[in-house]
């Protein structure tokens, strides 16, 4: 497999803007993700410690074997909502290693409004319990929450993928044989009862620890009977009496300890078999990825350079390398792990869209699996192209996309427009992770584009009646587009909104993949299959 | 969660983790390159960050009795459950209920009589057999609810105990 030959000029003017541009959005990233995992209210904090509780990034720390690695997902979740008073939406989620195990963590946190359920936190959990269940992934949750965010029950209820699929994911994952125990480090109340209640194994913290379908205010307001927590749902009554839960603990730290002990005795899973070897560093500096991506989203770049600082030794061994240039297709390792690379090196044609389309099915056949590198404006448009049937072949690459039975992994590198984001494994096609880097975009056409299209359709409305558009009217419209589109079609945007599973540095893209693609492997990929390709 | 170790009776938290060289020790916010090659019988050769010492170690159990430059050193294992296991504080230990139906055929204790866990306070016949009621902790007698002779159903009260009163 050949080395890829950079030809980076790390000198040149545009490469230190660009890495300049992007080291600051790098640094901003981590500020960001630094207040929502550290920063809170005093007041908050005093809260906890008064209820003599950890906050949950101390209570994952006690979780966590000691020197490993945690892919916290969607860290940045809920960023652009309720008035970004709920940092993180209030949950933590991401991969962990437990007693030497790899396990989907779900952790209520309790130091934002007494860790209750907005509609995104529901979204974020109900997308860890998904993972757990496309990656066979054991889970652990730590509860602590109030329950459903009430004012807002509208949109965290009644709906297919609403809180119910928490409950329906729980036990679907047991059903599978996958286990899952949950910490009740708090009140358990209404729905949130459900999931000590589903999971195969359940701790108990004697005192702040409860369980219960209605809480004392409810049972009160319901019968009349007045009753304690620790006399309604404690530990004692669920460990002794109920049997809802399964082991009593003292303390948190206890509860912690029993739970690792409880891990310790599943089963390790039996992973997928896909070629691996032993992993090599990339050959050139990842570092440099911040001097590539443009610092101006409309700049077209070599993904073979980035391909050169993700993958091991940075060998690349490139499928169809004179056809369909726009779209490179190719194999390499990362991690160790042997992977098919679809990587966007302009928009796509015909032939391009058909030659991804064929390196899907290869990657299929010898149990490869995928990950989409996006950089893409969409299919090209015009007579010609529709001539060729650009629709069909789009179509094509999307039936295999699809179908896809091997594991897909999809990186949005910078832009994301339209009918590409399909064919390019956007989140509608279930890739297994979806991960954004910090400057990209994401929307059906680009600001400028979506601003030109609705100005043009005013245009034309004025024009039949013989009118016609000031300067100043026409900014009226296209500003208020622009802005919207600019503001929506943001990383932030979409990761706020669970749109991805979280925006990640560039550098960190090889790591994140890395333990994306272990996990991925402990489901069997099953032989490869499709619907009807139209020809 | 580390693991907790006692070092002439000082306590320790640490973890042995994986990096691609081998063996590093986490203590104290540091990772530490370590290495324990055996040289026969107790006798080892450790490597800490490139210093080699030659130690002889002798376990029993959980204790390790380690002989490093000339000084003897045990370091005992605190597995975290046993660590982190809270007060049983618990009201639960402290009332004692009727396993089963039956009926009290010995009481072995009287108000106001200290105990220790483990002691007999009671016996129930029930269903052929005969069950003998231990305490679940150490405590004073604080209230017999039952008298020889006298029926009980399941998780009726038997005994409670005063876990303050225990030294």
């Amino acid at each position: 497999m050949n080395r890829i030959e950079s030809a980076l000029n790390t000198r040149s003017a545009d490469f230190l803007a660009n890495r300049e541009h992007n080291l600051a959005l790098a640094a901003a990233l981590r500020q960001q993700q630094d207040a929502v995992r550290h920063q809170r209210p005093d007041r908050d904090m005093q809260r906890l410690a008064r209820q003599n509780k950890l906050f949950v990034r101390d209570r994952l720390r006690q979780l966590l074997d000691p020197g490993t690695p945690f892919l916290e997902l969607s860290t940045l979740a809920g960023n652009m909502e309720y008035d970004g008073e709920v940092p993180g939406a209030g949950v933590v989620t991401g991969i962990g290693i437990v007693s030497g195990r790899e396990v989907m963590v779900n952790a209520s946190d309790a130091s934002v409004k007494g860790g209750a359920w907005y509609p995104l936190s529901v979204k974020k959990i109900v997308r860890a319990t998904d993972i757990a269940v496309e990656n066979r992934l054991p889970m652990v949750h730590l509860c602590d929450s109030a329950g459903g965010f009430l004012p807002l029950q509208a949109e965290l209820f009644a709906d297919r993928h609403f809180a119910g699929r928490i409950f329906r994911n729980q036990s679907i994952l047991s059903k599978m044989g996958v286990p899952q125990v949950a910490i009740v480090l708090g009140h358990c109340t209404a729905g949130g009862a459900y999931v000590p209640a589903l999971s195969d194994y359940s701790v108990i913290v004697r005192g702040n620890g409860a369980i219960f379908l209605g809480g004392p205010p409810l049972v009160k307001a319901a019968t009349g009977e007045e009753v304690s927590a620790e006399d309604l749902g404690g530990c004692d009554v669920h460990t002794r009496l109920s049997g809802t839960a399964d082991y009593p603990a003292g303390n948190e730290y206890e509860a912690i300890a029993i739970a690792r002990d409880v891990v310790a005795q599943w089963q390790r899973p039996q992973k997928a078999q896909v070629e691996w070897q032993e992993p090599e560093a990339p050959y050139y500096d990842p570092r440099e990825l911040y001097g590539i991506v443009p610092r101006d989203i409309k700049v077209q770049f070599d993904m073979r350079e980035v391909i050169a600082r993700m993958v091991d030794a940075s060998r690349f061994h490139e499928y169809q390398p004179a056809y369909g240039p726009t779209l490179l297709c190719g194999f390499a390792h990362l991690w160790g792990y042997k992977v098919g690379i679809l990587a966007n090196n302009g928009v796509l044609f015909n032939d391009s869209a058909q030659k991804g389309c064929h390196f899907i099915a290869l990657c299929n056949q010898n149990r490869t699996p995928l990950i989409f590198l996006q950089n893409i404006t969409g299919f090209m448009v015009g007579r010609d192209y529709e001539r060729r049937g650009i629709t069909k072949d789009g179509a094509k690459m999307i039936m295999a996309v699809a179908g896809s039975e091997v594991p897909k992994f999809t990186v949005v590198c910078n832009g994301s427009f339209g009918a590409g984001n399909y064919g390019m494994s956007g989140r509608a096609f279930d890739p297994r992770f979806l991960f954004m880097w910090p400057q990209s975009q994401i929307s059906v056409m680009g600001a400028e584009q979506a601003a030109n299209v609705l100005a043009d359709v005013k245009l034309r409305q004025l024009a039949r009646d013989g009118e016609k558009l000031s300067p100043e009217q026409l900014a009226a419209i296209r500003d208020p587009v622009l802005e919207d589109y600019r503001r929506q079609s943001s990383a932030l945007y979409s990761t706020s909104r669970l749109w991805d599973d979280g925006i990640i540095d560039p550098t960190d893209t090889r790591n994140a993949l890395g333990i994306a693609l272990s996990a991925a492997l402990n489901q069997p990929i099953a032989p490869p299959s499709y619907g009807v390709f139209r020809i | 969660m580390l693991h907790a170790f006692l070092l002439d009776g000082e306590a320790h938290e640490l973890w042995l983790g994986r990096s691609r060289e081998g063996y590093c020790l986490h203590a104290g916010g540091r990772r530490i390159p370590v290495e324990l090659l055996e040289r026969g019988g107790h006798a080892h050769e450790l490597i800490i960050d490139g210093d080699r010492y030659h130690v002889l170690i002798a376990r029993r159990g959980d204790e390790v009795h380690v002989h490093l430059n000339g000084e003897s050193h045990l370091l005992r294992y605190v597995d975290n459950l046993k660590r982190f296991a809270g007060d049983p504080m618990d009201e639960g230990d402290a009332v004692t209920r009727a396993p089963m139906p039956g009926s009290i055929i010995a009481v072995s204790v009287e108000v106001g009589q200290r105990v220790r866990r483990g002691d007999a306070l009671m016996v129930i016949e029930s269903m052929k057999m005969e069950t003998t009621i231990n305490a679940a902790c150490d405590g004073a007698v604080q209230c017999l609810h039952v008298d020889v002779g006298q029926l009980i159903d399941k998780d009726a009260l038997l005994i409670t105990l005063d876990r303050s009163a225990s030294e």
